[in-house]
């Protein structure tokens, strides 16, 4: 088993969703870290299930937009606590804590932690490559949180 | 008092994707409404760039069908510059797309579709999906889903230069020929496909067709939607994804049109309603008269469903032979059941895997002519193939370098906002009544009806890829919330 995949995932020309995506970029100018893998993935469904097969642990670092905070602010979830009343349909695939259970009841190795930090964001549905203020300054304070994650899972024995 | 009822099925997105439900003062459903947003700016993302990037910026408009909008926008470009790619790079773009189609049929058949017929249209919630889907067809069968899931995904790597965003097209062909160690490897895993293919189909016959109360759901009148037929077919006028014609055939299964990609503003035109921000595709030549069904209505649905309608049959012996069992036990063409797409997203599979082999044992797959010469000054290109949702248009407008000047994309589920609004309104007004308690398995009777279309939400890729809850507020009908319910 590998240690720790950290996943920055969203879509480059979609605005502030290109967030998780970005924050893996600049973690990886800033980290590097035998047990710690970093990716960006452009990815959802069930096509996770590859990219965390086989870790002890994982963060996924995402875009979310909850209406209940100011953009920019970092929110922490897990599996149990993802936004949205515990509906476990997506619109065109499994979700994400699906996914995880059906990889488990497979039997593959799936990460026993799993993470996610998501950035309240202001707009994801405008086509642009730029994300908006609020959102690109606070791109530092997300590299920071996972960080501290990262720091917390290797402290824990993973 | 009359009531709204409204489904927001991805409310963790605020205002992505609902449904309005209006109840008149009996409590009996006078209108739907679907909306979903739309994502914006693409047009003007695009302007001013060179057009041979655009193939390689559409994979980004939907993470659910990358392969869809490449080799659509590889089409439309093919046409500005004027040039025909050469015949084994057309075979290479199919054999890719049919990879893709079994890829994405196989996600919403399992993770989605199944659920309602496997656990129960009013199974608790938290059965209602995949992974009750697997405990009631066991372990083997989640294996395979999987695996052929990944199979796909590498003949589309293989192929595509990526996974997920493919890259491969160019103007006049592909950036690259397919050599033989792939090829034998995209045979084999081709032949798995057609045999997972017929276990979907077998599973489909056990499961929904050997239950009648299934079967009286799939053919109830909540379900079906008297329009017209649209789908892509060859010279011959059978089911093709990539090549071919648009055909449209009436609510009798007698051919209206059939014209090619750049013909297809004579033939189509957008209308906006007051309640929606979104376009509701038509037929030109019939006029705008509403959301309203019937032989003289210029509504038309491209689906799974129409595809096969608007074709007289399939190319492959399997997938034909499904095709045939489909109309004999659905009572002729056109079948106008809405629940019969599920059926049909199942055959397409099947013939979507044949084609694959065939494609894998073309001799002329190897070939290294890959790519014609470019020699036309580019103008004006649209490209048509059938994506898994429904038929696809992309077409561009370039000055005489090529740079790009306008966009205009008509996408699969786009065609299908008028018939999703009115399959939702009759499967509303089927089980919400007056006296009738609105519960979540009655709401779910209701999402049965646009989960058949799975529209395109837009947010495959971009949001955490959460749970989906089900927020229905009912108001009166001055908009005051009155009551929620939640899933």
């Amino acid at each position: 088993m590998k240690k720790i995949l950290v996943m920055g995932l969203g879509n480059p020309i979609l605005s502030d969703d290109a967030v998780g995506i970005l924050a893996a970029k600049r973690l990886r100018e800033s980290l590097q870290h035998p047990e710690v893998d970093i990716i960006e993935a452009e990815l959802g469904g069930m096509n996770l299930l590859d990219p965390l097969r086989d870790y002890q642990a994982a963060i996924i670092m995402d875009s979310v937009i909850t209406g209940r905070h100011p953009p920019g602010t970092i929110l922490n979830y897990d599996l149990e606590n993802l936004p949205g009343s515990p509906r476990l349909i997506s619109p065109h695939d499994a979700d994400f804590a699906s996914t995880i259970s059906l990889g488990k009841k497979l039997g593959m190795n799936m990460p026993s932690d799993v993470r996610i930090l998501a950035m309240e964001v202001e707009d994801n549905i405008t086509f642009a490559e730029k994300c908006t203020p609020k959102v690109q300054a606070a791109i530092p304070q997300m590299v920071k949180s996972v960080k501290n994650l990262i720091q917390q899972l290797l402290n824990t024995g993973h | 008092m009359g009531k709204r009822y409204t489904i927001d099925p991805i409310t963790r997105l605020e205002g992505h994707g609902k449904i309005e439900i209006f109840t008149d003062d009996k409590g009996d459903v006078i209108n739907a409404y679907f909306q979903v947003p739309q994502l914006r700016g693409f047009e003007k993302f695009c302007q001013g760039r060179p057009v041979e990037e655009v193939p390689r910026i559409v994979p980004r408009i939907c993470g659910v069908c990358p392969e869809a909008h490449h080799l659509c926008s590889a089409k439309a470009v093919d046409a500005l510059y004027h040039v025909e790619p050469p015949s084994a790079a057309k075979k290479l773009r199919e054999l890719m797309y049919m990879a893709h189609f079994v890829h994405s049929h196989i996600a919403h058949f399992y993770a989605l579709a199944a659920a309602d017929f496997v656990v129960g249209p009013h199974a608790p919630v938290a059965e209602r999906n995949i992974l009750g889907v697997v405990n009631k067809v066991g372990l083997e069968v989640g294996g395979l889903v999987l695996q052929q899931r990944s199979n796909a995904q590498r003949v589309q790597e293989i192929i595509g230069g990526k996974a997920t965003h493919p890259v491969c097209a160019l103007p006049g062909g592909m950036s690259k020929a397919l050599n033989e160690d792939e090829r034998v490897e995209i045979e084999k895993t081709g032949l798995e496909a057609i045999d997972f293919g017929l276990t979907g189909l077998g599973l489909f016959n056990d499961i929904v067709l050997k239950n009648s109360d299934y079967v009286d759901l799939i053919k109830s009148d909540m379900y079906s939607l008297n329009i017209h037929n649209m789908g892509l077919v060859d010279e011959n006028n059978k089911v093709n994804f990539y090549h071919g014609k648009v055909r449209v055939v009436d609510t009798e299964g007698k051919e209206l049109y059939k014209y090619s990609p750049n013909e297809y503003l004579d033939y189509v035109a957008e209308h906006t309603e007051p309640i929606s921000y979104l376009k509701y595709p038509f037929l030109k030549k019939i006029g705008w008269k509403g959301l309203v069904e019937g032989q003289d209505g210029p509504l038309y649905w491209a689906t799974p469903l129409s595809r096969m309608n608007a074709a007289d049959g399939m190319t492959t012996p399997k997938a034909q032979e499904a095709y045939d069992k489909f109309y004999d036990t659905l009572g002729g063409k056109p079948v106008k059941a809405t629940l019969a797409t599920h059926w049909a997203r199942l055959i397409e599979l099947l013939y979507a895997a044949e084609r694959w082999v065939e494609l894998a044992k073309d001799p002329e797959i190897t070939s290294p002519e890959v790519r014609a010469d470019i020699t036309e000054t580019p103008s004006e290109g649209v490209g048509i193939l059938e994506a898994p949702r429904g038929t696809l248009t992309h077409h561009y407008v370039t000055d005489e370098n090529g740079i790009v000047q306008k966009v205009n994309l008509i996408v699969g589920t786009t065609n299908n906002n008028g018939p999703i609004s009115m399959s939702i309104k009759k499967a509303a007004q089927g089980v919400i009544t007056k006296g009738v308690e609105v519960k979540e398995g009655i709401l779910n009777m209701v999402e049965m009806a646009f989960r058949a279309y799975d529209p395109c939400l837009s947010c495959a890729t971009h949001s955490i890829p959460g749970r989906i809850p089900l927020l229905i507020n009912i108001r009166d009908k001055h908009g005051n919330i009155i009551d929620t319910i939640k899933s």
